[in-house]
């Protein structure tokens, strides 16, 4: 019996290996060229070429750095302006919530009944109605592809199952979600799904070849 | 392959001047560590346009994230790690995967690690013998593209830049056997592939040992 490829590899390393296992490789001239074999094999790993210098590397990265500095701006700008829109939002609620209450309860009581929207939960639900959007246009997509074909791959069958009952499940936590977050996260798991979903499903639709 | 630099950027002052950002600085970092980085992102991704994209990932994260280096262990550690890092994150991520999966499904070569894509040529510079020996490299580069995303990954940190199977393991969130068993499938791949491509003239055919 030869020793495996994992005990020529700890041997070769120099990391403990079962005494009887060193003493039949240094015994047997097979296992001594199957242990010289995986020496050779990572010194030419090693001697592999680099990659070459890209001379548009710098530029290229410097690109980056800079649209990663402008889209920082971008999202900043829109926070401000987000802050600005909630809090105009919340100005127009209290507003409305204070002429539309008794007047006997007084401004502060209808100050008390506005549940005033933080910036955060604003941008959270812009960003659900931006999901909300992409998982229509996918909803979409999906449709076009019409129904599954009779003949289904075996590939892609069970993923397809899967990511369906993901997808379901998800519709149903979408409906008990609590806040503004975790409604943003539930959306944006479903636009992954529904992206791998559509995918799948076009390999499915395409012609199974016999 | 060529290693990471181990350049004293506390003692060179490159660190400051790239904190404050002088240009030159930034460029001279990048410089230094472009064909590593590069160099071990083509070997990990396999696909020539991710593994570009990956490396210059890399390069914004470490000129973004300078003032997060510490001083404690070598800067090229540092930097070694954030592109081990960025790496994995590409191999992992769904999108990604399912990515490569659906290329698989489509045949679109492109999109699959191993599908023969060109290989770097040797540098300008190569004598008479590293072009013989070229053949020898495709080869090698060709079969180590074929390997799995994993497998791929684990036998070039080990056996290339000498992590070891346990800090491997980690990265992997797994353990050190997962690394060795990994490593010990990624050899007998290698061998195998390499058999059938009828490399290693110069050696004695593994089919004989075995």
């Amino acid at each position: 019996m030869h020793a495996r490829v994992e005990h020529l590899l700890s041997l070769r390393d120099g990391e403990p290996v079962d005494a009887a296992v060193r003493a039949h490789v240094e015994s047997c001239t097979e296992c001594t060229a199957a242990l010289a074999e995986t020496s050779r094999l990572r010194a030419r790993l090693r001697t592999l070429p680099s990659a070459p210098p890209d001379e548009r590397g710098w530029s290229r990265v410097r690109e980056r750095l800079a649209a990663r500095v402008r889209r920082a701006r971008t999202r900043a700008r829109f926070d401000r302006a987000a802050v600005a829109a909630s809090l105009a939002v919340i100005a127009a609620a209290v507003a409305w919530r204070v002429s539309d209450a008794p007047a006997t309860h007084g401004d502060a009581t209808a100050a008390r009944l506005v549940a005033p929207l933080t910036a955060q939960e604003a941008i959270a639900l812009d960003r659900v109605a931006q999901l909300r959007t992409q998982s229509a246009a996918l909803e979409d997509a999906l449709a076009l592809l019409g129904e599954r074909p009779a003949v289904q791959r075996a590939g892609t069958a069970m993923p397809i199952d899967t990511l369906e009952a993901q997808v379901q499940w998800i519709d149903h936590r979408i409906s008990a979600s609590g806040d503004a977050f975790e409604a943003e996260q539930l959306w944006r798991e479903r636009v992954d799904a529904m992206n791998t979903l559509v995918r799948l499903r076009y390999v499915e639709a395409q012609p199974i070849a016999m | 392959m060529p290693a990471f630099p181990d350049i004293d950027v506390v003692e060179s002052e490159l660190l400051e001047r790239a904190l404050a950002g002088d240009d030159g600085a930034l460029e001279q970092i990048y410089r230094a560590f472009e064909r590593p980085v590069r160099t071990l992102a083509r070997r990990l991704l396999a696909h020539r346009a991710a593994a570009e994209d990956v490396a210059q990932d890399v390069f914004v994260d470490v000129i973004t994230r300078l003032h997060q280096y510490e001083g404690r262990g070598s800067f090229a550690g540092w930097v070694r790690s954030i592109a081990v890092s960025r790496c994995l994150m590409h191999l992992r991520s769904p999108w990604q995967r399912s990515r490569r999966w659906l290329g698989r499904q489509l045949g679109d070569d492109d999109a699959e690690a191993g599908s023969g894509e060109e290989f770097w040529p040797v540098d300008d510079a190569a004598s008479a013998h590293a072009a013989h020996e070229s053949g020898d490299a495709i080869d090698l580069d060709r079969a180590l593209a074929r390997l799995g995303d994993t497998a791929r990954a684990v036998v070039w940190l080990h056996d290339v830049e000498g992590y070891t199977h346990a800090e491997i393991g980690a990265m992997f969130g797994a353990s050190a056997s997962f690394s060795k068993s990994q490593l010990a499938r990624a050899h007998e791949r290698l061998r195998v592939e390499l058999q059938s491509e009828g490399v290693g003239s110069s050696c004695m055919p593994v089919s004989s040992i075995y």
